[in-house]
């Protein structure tokens, strides 16, 4: 039998999870994806990060 | 002038009108009454509205030849009333061919079903923001598979542009997405996606995908990749109504992908 588990990292309230290159507010881990690997950065952060992409692309 | 000269002047005026008219393209059978001229000027109107139709389509998409519809129905003069191609639309470039607030609340599978005309992107190599701030609000089937790089193929497609019928892509997950190929589809709700994503790709701004679109979506995803990430929309994921899918849940769904990373934002 296999069994295959799954990581769900949660952010705290007020919290986006990042790596660096994915965000999000909750993230499955795929296999072999460290959670070592994210770490929290607040909203605003990434509202602001996401402008600017968009800004970026529209550019 | 006497009574047999106003007649035979008058018999000359009808045959000089009747050849007129047989000129721009109407029949004048013999024997046509004179009460009938009327109707046969009201129809060299309707021969020049047509005349004019055949002249600008046949220009506009080289007799049918058209490949290359870069910006071609782009701006808000393109409506209903003018989108009235007469040649089925075969693009082989598409680059914001639906752009810039045409066709406003168009669904454009009834509109060209109504016109008798198919709009077919099988041969398609360049989506490059085809929908760049369209105000269509529906498209059917969008054939991907000769095309490598979906890089913005939806981007900007904003709040109009609804419903997608069907996006085929290639069944080996080799074509090209990036963060911005759904930037700002903020009105997506409705998609099936067929084929193949092998890429990372972000839906996160499509924040009323239905149930049956998010399952579309996951189910599409390469089940023999590593490495990579697909985003939703974390409000569209709470707010689907998972009884319409064949998932208890968003949960019991990703756990189908246990090989990409699935975040919610």
């Amino acid at each position: 039998m296999q069994v295959k588990t799954r990581t769900i990292l949660y952010a705290d309230e007020g919290k986006v999870l990042t790596n660096g290159e994915t965000y999000g507010k909750i993230i499955y881990l795929a296999e072999g994806v460290s959670e070592a690997d994210f770490h929290e950065i607040t909203e605003a952060e990434h509202t602001e990060i996401v402008k600017e992409g968009e800004e970026s692309e529209i550019n | 002038m006497g009574l047999t000269e106003n007649i035979n002047q008058a018999n000359s005026d009808f045959k000089n009108i009747k050849a007129a008219i047989i000129e721009k393209g109407v029949e004048v059978l013999d024997g046509t009454c004179t009460y009938e001229y009327a109707g046969k000027i009201g129809e060299v109107y309707e021969a020049g509205q047509k005349s004019e139709y055949d002249r600008f389509w046949d220009a506009y998409q080289e007799n049918g030849k058209r490949a290359t519809y870069t910006a071609a129905f782009s701006g808000i003069g393109w409506t209903a009333e003018t989108f009235k191609p007469k040649y089925d639309i075969v693009p082989e470039n598409a680059t914001q061919m639906f752009g810039r607030y045409c066709l406003k609340n168009v669904d454009l599978v009834e509109h060209l079903n109504n016109i008798n005309k198919k709009l077919d992107f099988s041969e398609c190599k360049y989506f490059v923001e085809t929908f760049f701030y369209t105000n269509i609000v529906r498209v059917g089937i969008v054939d991907t598979r000769k095309c490598a790089n979906l890089s913005t193929i939806l981007a900007y497609s904003a709040d109009y542009l609804k419903t997608v019928d069907e996006l085929i892509l290639k069944d080996d997950g080799s074509q090209t997405f990036s963060n911005s190929s759904f930037i700002q589809s903020t009105g997506l709700t409705n998609i099936k996606v067929t084929g193949v994503i092998g890429k990372t790709v972000n839906f996160q701004w499509s924040t009323k995908l239905t149930a049956k679109s998010i399952v579309s979506i996951v189910e599409a995803l390469s089940s023999t990749t590593s490495g990579l990430t697909l985003t939703l929309s974390q409000a569209a994921v709470n707010n689907a109504d998972w009884t319409t899918t064949d998932y208890a849940d968003f949960e019991t769904l990703e756990a189908t992908k246990t090989n990409w990373t699935i975040t919610l934002v």
